[in-house]
């Protein structure tokens, strides 16, 4: 499994250019999501195999559960595309500190390591920065519609990780 | 919304969402550790009910129904073969509990040295009266025969062996397997069937074992070959590959002498299915209360799933491609051991202490299958230590 192509997915940096207004990124705080979602990131993918053995879960496990949560947001991406937040920091930091990102930084740690993880996180969610400060070069609604397609990209890359987590001894 | 509201509502998500997970895909694998006594004490009892149902023709008590306290009717002979190799498999560890074992399997082995049969130019086992004779019965009566020759290094029934070898060996063309023997006619029938292919594999591969350069090895071949390239296709058992713990003990068997790349790719993808299945199961006992039927799988079910993951715990050991998923398969496999330990009955009355039950019931083959599950494993999950 491509680790950067599992973050894409879970970010959906389309959705976020789509959300999150260009003004927000004028605020600290806003800026200071971008800085706890990867660190949220870093800890959790540091933290998976203790986190998961204290679960009673086994990796392969896990990523089936993860791959089910991704598929379900990723669903939902391609169901309802994305709109704009109101201009509201806490919101901007749920939609990057997701469900599904959660999930798969857990099965990315234990698959590849914090380090790797924490730079697919880094390239993902800066690409997402990028794609919020180009966000009026575009439509809304092209914005929205290619939050779609990576949601459609998402169910097939969740239904790849469930696959994966199935066959797996 | 306000602010405290808004995050009320994301964490009731967050809680929400984890507990549904909690109690389906991510409940927790619940996997007793039981030492080697316990395994072998679990083996023991398991033989033990076998031997205290058995009538005086050497037949075991088929099938129980705790609920109302009475046998259910039915016999099978293909399972009366399996039970009597399961209980010379514990002949051969010995020991008392070994030695009444041994008593019983003997009895049972009786029932079907009465019932051979001249079949093409050897001997197969068959029900009194029947039409057919079943090619998995005669597979597992070598297997019996063989587990008695090495529990007790008599060879009295070498020509037995033979013979229904030579009955197997005409039951074999390119690979597949006749399920029966039409008795009237002497030839094959047209049918084949999803166990009868690994058994005959996995007899006639033991014959060449035990007796080496006869020739049992290129029909045991043919039929691995078959297992590992076509049959889950052509029989259209999906998903593939079919948990085939027969296909798993011919693997076994073979691995030593080398097996090919499609024999080693068919192990790793038995071993993600078996894998699969006891991680599976391990979590059911963390699932909510049901009004539905018992979700977990019967002694038998899991047993042979336990039973695959031994056998291919012998392929991993002898054959370096697999040895990226040896430990994955013996954490599987001590799991799914102290599974059958954990779930065994351990109170009641002599035809419920040593069997496993669902609900309410339980067949003599949920008793083999643990048996030799139980043993399989314990042997493997030994050498591994």
């Amino acid at each position: 499994m491509n680790i950067l192509a599992l973050f894409l997915v879970a970010v959906n940096p389309a959705a976020l250019a789509a959300s999150i207004p260009r003004a927000a990124l004028s605020h600290a705080s806003a800026r200071a999501a971008f800085v706890v979602t990867i660190a949220v990131v870093a800890v959790l993918a540091g933290c998976s195999e203790p986190l998961l053995d204290w679960l009673d879960v086994s990796p392969p496990t896990f990523q089936v559960a993860a791959g089910a949560v991704l598929a379900i947001a990723a669903a939902r991406s391609v169901a309802v595309g994305a709109g704009p937040l109101g201009d509201d920091d806490l919101s901007i930091l749920t939609l990057m500190l997701s469900p599904q990102l959660v999930a798969v930084a857990l099965t990315a740690g234990t698959e590849v390591g914090t380090a790797m993880t924490t730079i697919a996180a880094v390239v993902t969610l800066g690409l997402s920065g990028s794609a919020v400060l180009w966000q009026t070069r575009l439509a809304p609604a092209v914005w929205s519609w290619a939050a779609r397609l990576l949601g459609v990209a998402g169910v097939a890359v969740a239904l790849a990780l469930v696959v994966d987590g199935v066959k797996t001894v | 919304m306000t602010g405290r509201r808004r995050v009320l509502g994301i964490v009731a998500v967050w809680v929400l969402g984890f507990g549904v997970l909690r109690l389906s895909l991510l409940a927790p694998e619940g996997c007793p550790s039981v030492p080697r006594a316990g395994i072998v004490a679990s083996a023991t009892a398991a033989a033990d009910w076998l031997a205290n149902g058995q009538e005086t023709d050497g037949r075991y008590l088929y099938e129980h129904d705790r609920a109302t306290g009475r046998p259910r009717p039915g016999y099978n002979l293909v399972r009366h073969a399996g039970v009597t190799m399961s209980l010379y498999q514990l002949a051969a560890v010995g020991g008392e509990g070994g030695r009444r074992a041994l008593e019983a399997a003997d009895e049972g082995l009786e029932h079907m040295l009465h019932r051979l049969v001249r079949a093409g130019d050897g001997l197969a086992l068959a029900a009194r009266g029947a039409a057919t004779a079943r090619s998995g019965a005669s597979a597992l009566m070598v297997a019996a025969l063989l587990d008695r020759r090495l529990a007790s290094g008599d060879e009295q029934y070498d020509d037995e062996l033979r013979a229904l070898g030579r009955f197997l060996s005409g039951q074999v063309a390119d690979g597949r397997v006749a399920e029966e023997l039409d008795l009237a006619t002497d030839t094959p029938t047209q049918e084949v069937s999803r166990y009868a292919t690994g058994e005959v594999g996995w007899a006639l591969a033991r014959l060449d074992t035990a007796f080496p350069s006869e020739g049992w090895d290129a029909p045991a071949q043919a039929i691995l070959d078959h297992l590992a390239t076509e049959r889950d296709e052509e029989e259209g058992l999906m998903p593939a590959p079919w948990p085939d713990q027969w296909a798993a003990y011919l693997l076994a068997e073979v691995a030593p002498q080398g097996l090919s790349a499609e024999q080693v790719a068919y192990a790793r993808r038995l071993a993600e299915r078996f894998g699969t299945l006891v991680r599976f199961e391990s979590q059911k006992d963390g699932w909510p209360p049901s009004p539905f039927p018992d979700p977990r799988a019967r002694g038998a079910g899991l047993g042979v799933w336990v039973e695959g993951l031994g056998s291919l715990a012998r392929v991993a050991e002898v054959d370096g491609r697999l040895a990226d998923i040896g430990a994955a398969i013996d954490e599987r496999l001590a799991c799914g051991a102290g599974l059958l330990v954990a779930r065994q009955a351990v109170d009641g009355g002599p035809e419920e202490v040593g069997a496993w039950f669902r609900e309410d019931l339980t067949r003599m083959d949920d008793q083999q299958h643990a048996l030799s599950a139980l043993l399989g494993a314990e042997g493997s999950l030994e050498r591994a230590r």
